[in-house]
Order: structure tokens, then C-alpha cells, then sequence
């Protein structure tokens, strides 16, 4: 590594050597233990970005890419080297297009909340009469990008890197599905603007037509992907895509700097909170209710009767919390949920408010302990219900890390297909309790993609509960599902790839990431170790 | 059994708005219109008396059609009933107007009233002169910034005021107008059970002709004030330090002043 002469062909971009400020951007939620960082840089368009990858495979410096640093898997924590920091690359969001279709090209540093609000009210955020946002304005009700990640700070491009997927994936599908295409910057620093369906793999090779005219050529993986969401390793099928290798790649083949991003009118529909007698009332609603909406079942979603129990010991002074009233108070366990209606005050409303009564009555549910809202500000509280549950599972582990900073959270992110989901669920729990680990469970239920959150108090609970995960991870991948449904390998979950892959798939995946990155310089060590 | 009325008005949520800046009004195209924070705790008020006292609480609004919405949000709040007063004549009524209409509809609907709930403000108009005009024309007395009524009893209630400096518990004969004030609870979500029967509930409509209103009163006829021009208005307040070290420095001072 030649620091010096790194960072003379990095002049005129802003960056920081001061350690404190290095340390607020070596790390991300997961407080993966970050290694020796040079400095942090701050590019500000695509350009910059190429500079930096140039001048790092010049001087043979390590290169981790950084957003929002949301992440839960450490994938953004450098081992070693310079930290690339997104934040800066910026531009205004911008509707085209397509023949009839409205999509948005934006910044990869945007945040999701942003886009959120952006698309709410339009006619907020852009004055003009070109015909792109005559569209975007006549919506009434705005627009929606739909997935829908719980974590709305995150980047775009971080959402991306990691396909992020959230409640509302039940209906719309993960990221990629979202992504009409994308500009990276390849670590040789060369810049390829990709559209779906422009580029595509030849059998298992893809080819990249790059700016300077040297195409890239990538040998693909060629495992079978698990039928599930997923977002674990490098995207691999035949004839596929070229946007889809970079999308969940977590950032280890390329940068991206620009984003175009398919959106749809906003749907009218009304959020609920159930809360149950308990876990078995809530998961016996699920397929039901999956039936009984079908498609218009926006999202639906599981906290079990730990996980509201926790909410409940932490909430005492959160009024809004308090506000739930005695539903909140006698909760066993709850359901989150969205139904499409057209408007509120419709037979078609009333039906489907009746139906629920209904089977609320018919199992054991009392349904005025189904608290239900349509407001954009009762969605809000929905939203933030939601989010308190990984909160406060970060903060209970903060408390016992105070005792042995060495603890830290045990999350899965598996998803097996629905017909399993009772399997690995109750193989789960069971496992749990039997080896006597505190833990909560919350997640996507409608998806059968829940995370068991293991909160050790100790060191050999920690150990434990490392074991657990293993046996589980295992359980997961026997069933055809996956070790991680959404939040990525990155570093904490590298030795669990080789049980979903087999050493010869992480083998590829290597060969794949060597074809553009001969050294491993860019985000080295996430997803899988050089060796 | 206390006859309680809340008056409730359906306004564009704020937090989404915008002014244009040359005619200073607001842009109310494409904005959700939402049950006035106000009205609602004013309902939350009614509700919560009622859970004191045996009560019927019927909310009213005068609005286009679709301010039907915010009459099933109160009603799944817990009001028994709703009345939309909806007509053409009423459109471009002023604060004069609208409280006319409000007290003829309660004169014609709700005759025996006991208490007239409003909001003390609503957040686009702001003007909160609705509820003590409403008052007049009832020939009620009036209590502005109300924040909770406790109990009733024997033909009066007891409440709690919020005043300059202080808060005062007062109680008033029925019947009387209140509005509410801030600091009641926030906007919650509603039972399943309770919107259910919210959106079973059939909402009365009312017509000009129905409550018997002057047309003279109401409308933009009907309406004294005229808006001329809405400016928007920067107000800069500096500081400045006056030093002393004797008596008569500070003398000087002060007298420079005034
Ligand atoms: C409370 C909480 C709830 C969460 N809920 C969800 C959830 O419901 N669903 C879900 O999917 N995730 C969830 N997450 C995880 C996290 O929010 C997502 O992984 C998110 O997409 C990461 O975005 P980021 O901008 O924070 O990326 P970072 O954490 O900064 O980076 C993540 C990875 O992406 C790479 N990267 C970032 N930007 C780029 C880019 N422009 N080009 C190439 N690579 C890039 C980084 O190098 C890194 O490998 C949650 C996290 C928290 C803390
Ligand atoms: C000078 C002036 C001119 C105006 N001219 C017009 C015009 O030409 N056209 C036009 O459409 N509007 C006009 N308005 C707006 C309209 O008069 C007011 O919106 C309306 O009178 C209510 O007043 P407010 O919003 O200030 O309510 P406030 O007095 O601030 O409201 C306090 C309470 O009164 C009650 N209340 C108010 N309005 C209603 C209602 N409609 N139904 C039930 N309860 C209610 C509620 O309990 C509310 O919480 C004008 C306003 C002003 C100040």
C-alpha cells in the first residue's frame, strides 16, 4: 500500500485523517469491530468516484464503500485501508419517461424517508411543466417507491447494494425488482450506465461495453439461487441481467453512483395493529388472512409475545406507546397489517372490516384489540411501532454489553418457503428455550421471514447462542430457504455462506469478484475472505 | 342524559402545504384534508366526559360532501352521531357566517343542547373566532381554552381553564360553548369495533333551507369580511445593549429612550 501517493492522486476531493471522525464512519449497526483505517474520502459525483478507484488499485489501497451505515451485517466496516463515504455523491431526484412509465433517476445517497416524501406530495418538492412531472403531479395521492424497508434512513444505494427488502415486499417483491437500472464505477475506475434488458449474461459469462471501449468480461457463479427472498451472495442465473449482478452485491464489485427507480401511484388502504392473546393465535391468523386478502394485503407482519413484552418494560414513558391503550396493555403477541381499499367510506370497506370481525370473533380475538388507522399520521405511529421492536432490541443489548463488551445481538435473517415456515419455526423456538437463550422474535410473517433475535447475557451464553444460530442456519438451507432473506452477508455472516453455497459456490463467487477486482480492494473482506 | 354537540371542521393537513408566494393563499391542490387536530381533542374531550357522565354526543361540520370522513373519525372516536351541513349557498362563508350556520343547525337539530364542544382553532384558518361567535348567536356563555371537562352534575359542569398565567377549575351552568386547547391526549387509532359501527352509522345531511338560514347570513353574502391582500410578513426584532457605570450614565441611558 502507497498511502502517499494515494493520496496525491486523490487531491481536491474532501477528506478527513482525524481519528474521531474516522471512528463515527468505521462502523455500522451491527458494531462489527472495525481494523486500521487510513483516512475517510467524500466524493461528490461519479468522476470522484472513479478517481479514488484508480488511484487504489495505483497504490494498491483498500477501498470500503459507505452510505447511511444502517447496516446489520458489518458489510460497510473496513478491515483495513481508506473509507469511501457516499454521503456527498448528490443530485436532485428527476422524473422521466419511458413510453407511459414514470420512474425517478436519483442519487445513490438519497434516503429512503426522503423518496418517501418526495413521492408524497410531488407538487411539494418540484415547480415546473415539463411532461414527466405533469404526471408525477396529477397523481392526487402521490406516488409510492414500495419497498418498504423498516430502516427508512438507509440509502438508496445502500438499499440496493443490499437488496433490502421490507413489509411491503409481500406484495411488491424485494429492491431488485424495483430497479429499471444503474451507473457503477467498476474498481479499474471505469464508469458503465446499465438499463434492464440493454445487457445481458451469455449462459453463465456476462460481458460489460465500458466507456473507454476495453469490455469487462465476468465469469457468473453457477449455483442455484434458494426460491426465496434473498440476499445472500452474488445473484447468479443464466442469461441474466447485468443491472442484477450488481444489485445485492454489497458493494463488492462496483460502486453505484445513480440510481433509476421504478414507482407506482399511491394506494388508498388502511393500517392495522392486532394484537393477540398470543404467539400461537397470531401465527394461526396469518395464512387465513393471506387467503382471505390475497393481493390486497399491502404487508403483514409479526412481533411475538418477548418482543412485546420488551416494548412494554421499555415504554412507560413513550407516549406514544401509551396511547395504545388497554389493547397494548393485555397484548400477548401482534400482527401488523395494510389492506387496499378504495376509499374509506365504501361497501367494499365496511366488507372487509366486517370479515376481520368476523374471524377476529372466531379465534379467540377480542377485535377491539384490532386498532386500525388511515390517516397518513396513524400509519406513522404504525410505522413507528414497527421500528421500535429491532430498537429496543439494540438498546437491551447495549444494557447487557455494559457488563461484557464482547456481547452482541444474534440475529437470523433466514426465510424458508412458506410451506416450511412452521418447521423451522418451531425447531427455532424450541432450540431456543431448551438451551435457555433469551430471545425475541419479530419479522415478516406474511413472507415466512422472521428474525430470531438472541439476546446473551453472558459469555457462554454468547457461545451458545452462536451454536444455535448454526443449527438453525443449517435447518434453513435444508428446507430450500436462506441464511440471510434481506440483511446481507457482510462480514458477520461470510462463514455461514459456505453452508447455503458449498465451498465451490463461495469458490465462484470469488472468481466472479477477482475478474473486476483482481486484488480485493474494494470492500475487502465483505461477503466472503480473500482465501 | 347530557346532550353534548362538537363542532368539527375538515381542514388540508398543514404539514403538507404549501403558500404560493405571489397571492399568499395556500395550495391546497393535492393535499389530504384530515379531521382538525383541535376538533378531534374536542371530541376526545366529549368522549371522555361521556365516560364520566351518561351522554350523547352528536358531532357537526359544515363541508363539502366529502367531510363525511372526519364525521366517521369522530363517530369511531366515540360520538353517537353525525350531521354534515353541505350546500352550495354555504360556500364563501366568513367566521360570521360559518358560526351562524353552526347555531342554526343546533337550534333546529339539537335544540336542548348542554354543551357545544369546539376546537379552539382551526389550523388553516386560524382565526379561533368561530366558538365565541357561535356563543352569540346561541345566546350561551363562553369558555375559551378549555383542556378537560371533569364531571357533570346537576345541571353544570366542571372543567379546567387554562388562563394568561394560571389554570382555574370552574364550574358552569349548562348550556354554555367551550373550545379546547392543546394537551389533550394525541390522534389515536381506532377499535375495529368502533369504525365498524362508525361506518354503519348513516349521517344526517342538512341544507340551508333545512336549518332555516337567512341567505342574507350566510355565504359570501352573508360574509362581512373581505380578504384585500394577504402579505407575507417578516417581523425583525433587534436587540441592543446599554451599558452603565454610574447613576448617572444609566439616567442618560434612559432617558435617551424615551
Ligand atoms: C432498526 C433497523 C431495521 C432494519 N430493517 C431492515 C429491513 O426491514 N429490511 C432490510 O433489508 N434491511 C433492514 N435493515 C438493514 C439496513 O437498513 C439495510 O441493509 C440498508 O439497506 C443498508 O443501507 P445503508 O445506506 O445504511 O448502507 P450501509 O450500511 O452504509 O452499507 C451496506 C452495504 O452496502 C454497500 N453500499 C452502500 N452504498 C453503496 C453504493 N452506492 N454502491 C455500492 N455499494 C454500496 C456498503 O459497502 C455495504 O457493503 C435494518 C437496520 C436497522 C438498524
Ligand atoms: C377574512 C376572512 C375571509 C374569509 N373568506 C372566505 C371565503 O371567501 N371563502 C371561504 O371558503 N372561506 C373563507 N374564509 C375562511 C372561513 O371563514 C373559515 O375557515 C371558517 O370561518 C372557520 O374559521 P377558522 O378556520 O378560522 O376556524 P376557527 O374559528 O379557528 O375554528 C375554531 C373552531 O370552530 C369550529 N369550526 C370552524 N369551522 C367549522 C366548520 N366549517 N364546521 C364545523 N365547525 C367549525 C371548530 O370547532 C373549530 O375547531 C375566510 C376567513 C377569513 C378570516
Amino acid at each position: 500500500m502507497n498511502r502517499e501517493l494515494f493520496k496525491q492522486k486523490c487531491v481536491g476531493i474532501p477528506s478527513t485523517e482525524q481519528s474521531e471522525t474516522i471512528a463515527l464512519y468505521a462502523k455500522d449497526e451491527s458494531r462489527y469491530p472495525a481494523g486500521d483505517v487510513e483516512m475517510v474520502l467524500f466524493p461528490q459525483t461519479a468522476e470522484d468516484v472513479s478517481t479514488i478507484m484508480k488511484a487504489s488499485l495505483l497504490a494498491e489501497m483498500p477501498i470500503t464503500t459507505g452510505a447511511a451505515r444502517t447496516g446489520i451485517s458489518g458489510a460497510s466496516v473496513p478491515q483495513s485501508g481508506t473509507i469511501m463515504s457516499l454521503e456527498k455523491v448528490t443530485f436532485p431526484p428527476a422524473a422521466h419517461l419511458d413510453g407511459d412509465t414514470l420512474y425517478i433517476t436519483a442519487s445513490p445517497s438519497i434516503s429512503l424517508a426522503e423518496i418517501d416524501r418526495i413521492l408524497a406530495t410531488p407538487s411539494l418538492c418540484h415547480d415546473g411543466e415539463s411532461e414527466p412531472l405533469k404526471k408525477l403531479h396529477a397523481q392526487k395521492n402521490g406516488w409510492i417507491y414500495p419497498v418498504d424497508p423498516t430502516e427508512m434512513s438507509a440509502s438508496l444505494g445502500g438499499s440496493v447494494a443490499t437488496n433490502a427488502s421490507g413489509a411491503r415486499s409481500l406484495k411488491y417483491g424485494a429492491t431488485r425488482e424495483w430497479i429499471r437500472g444503474l451507473t457503477v464505477v467498476l474498481p479499474n475506475g471505469e464508469i458503465v450506465t446499465l438499463k434492464r434488458g440493454e445487457c445481458k449474461a451469455k449462459n453463465l459469462t456476462l460481458t460489460l461495453n465500458t466507456k473507454s471501449g476495453k469490455p469487462a468480461t465476468i465469469p457468473l457463479p453457477a449455483y442455484t439461487m434458494p426460491q426465496t427472498k434473498n440476499a445472500a451472495g452474488i445473484y447468479a442465473k443464466p442469461d441474466m441481467d447485468a443491472v442484477d449482478l450488481f444489485i445485492g452485491s454489497e458493494g463488492i464489485l462496483a460502486t453505484i453512483v445513480s440510481l433509476d427507480i421504478n414507482i407506482i401511484p399511491r394506494i388508498t388502504s388502511f393500517s392495522a395493529l392486532l394484537f393477540t392473546l398470543d404467539d400461537e393465535t397470531a401465527i394461526s391468523l396469518v395464512p387465513i388472512m393471506k387467503k382471505m386478502f390475497e393481493t390486497r394485503l399491502e404487508f403483514l407482519e409479526f412481533a411475538d409475545e418477548n418482543a412485546v413484552d420488551l416494548i412494554r418494560r421499555t415504554s412507560e414513558n413513550d407516549t406514544k406507546v401509551q396511547q395504545l391503550g388497554t389493547p397494548f396493555k393485555d397484548a400477548g403477541a401482534l400482527l401488523f397489517f395494510d389492506i387496499k381499499i378504495d376509499e374509506m367510506q365504501s361497501k367494499e370497506t365496511a366488507e372487509t372490516l366486517n370479515k376481520i370481525n368476523i374471524l377476529l370473533n372466531n379465534s379467540d380475538t377480542n377485535p377491539s384489540h384490532c386498532l386500525i388507522g388511515w390517516s397518513d399520521e396513524n400509519r406513522e405511529l404504525i410505522r413507528y411501532m414497527r421500528h421500535l421492536v429491532p430498537e429496543r432490541v439494540n438498546e437491551a443489548v447495549a444494557i447487557n454489553k455494559r457488563s461484557y463488551p464482547e456481547l452482541h445481538k444474534v440475529g437470523t435473517d433466514f426465510a424458508v418457503p412458506d410451506s416450511d415456515f412452521g418447521e423451522l419455526y418451531n425447531y427455532s423456538r424450541a432450540l431456543l428455550i431448551e438451551s435457555d437463550i433469551p430471545f425475541v422474535v419479530f419479522g415478516h410473517i406474511g413472507q415466512s421471514h422472521l428474525h430470531f433475535n438472541m439476546l446473551p447475557q453472558t459469555p457462554e451464553q454468547m457461545k451458545i447462542a452462536k451454536e444455535c444460530y448454526y443449527r438453525m442456519a443449517q435447518k434453513s438451507v435444508s428446507l430450500g430457504g436462506t441464511i440471510s432473506a434481506e440483511h446481507g452477508v457482510g462480514k458477520i455472516k461470510r462463514d455461514y455462506l459456505e453452508i447455503l453455497y458449498k465451498k465451490e459456490g463461495v469458490e465462484m463467487m470469488r472468481k466472479t469478484k477477482k475478474s473486476l477486482d483482481p486484488h480485493f480492494l474494494l470492500n475487502r473482506g465483505t461477503m466472503f475472505r480473500e482465501k | 342524559m347530557i346532550e353534548i354537540i362538537t363542532t368539527i371542521k375538515q381542514v388540508p393537513d398543514t404539514s403538507k402545504i404549501r403558500v404560493d408566494k405571489e397571492s399568499g393563499t395556500l395550495i391546497r391542490k393535492g393535499v389530504p384534508a384530515v379531521l382538525n387536530p383541535y376538533c378531534e381533542w374536542a371530541v376526545e374531550a366529549a368522549v371522555s366526559l361521556k365516560e364520566q357522565t351518561p351522554s350523547t354526543i352528536t358531532a357537526l361540520t359544515m363541508g363539502p360532501p366529502s367531510a363525511e370522513d372526519i364525521l366517521i373519525r369522530a363517530m369511531a372516536l366515540g360520538a353517537d352521531n353525525g350531521i354534515l351541513l353541505t350546500d352550495r349557498k354555504f360556500a364563501g362563508s366568513d367566521c360570521r357566517a360559518t358560526a351562524y350556520i353552526l347555531a342554526q343547525a343546533i337550534k333546529f337539530s339539537a335544540p336542548n343542547a348542554d354543551i357545544i364542544i369546539t376546537g379552539e382553532e382551526a389550523i388553516d384558518g386560524d382565526t379561533a373566532q368561530v366558538p365565541a361567535e357561535l356563543s352569540v348567536f346561541l345566546d350561551m356563555p363562553f369558555i375559551p381554552y378549555v383542556i378537560t371537562l371533569e364531571s357533570a352534575d346537576d345541571g353544570a359542569v366542571t372543567l379546567i381553564h387554562e388562563r394568561e398565567n394560571r389554570r382555574e377549575r370552574i364550574r358552569v351552568k349548562t348550556p354554555f360553548v367551550c373550545s379546547i386547547t392543546t394537551g389533550f391526549r394525541t390522534r389515536r387509532l381506532l377499535p375495529l369495533t368502533e369504525t365498524i359501527r362508525a361506518l354503519s352509522t348513516p349521517i344526517t345531511r342538512l341544507s340551508a333551507t333545512e336549518i332555516a338560514c337567512d341567505e342574507k347570513m350566510i355565504g359570501l353574502k352573508g360574509s362581512p369580511t373581505r380578504v384585500i391582500k394577504i402579505e407575507n410578513v417578516v417581523t425583525t426584532r433587534g436587540g441592543k445593549t446599554f451599558h452603565w457605570e454610574n447613576r448617572n450614565e444609566r439616567k442618560a441611558v434612559i432617558e435617551s429612550l424615551v
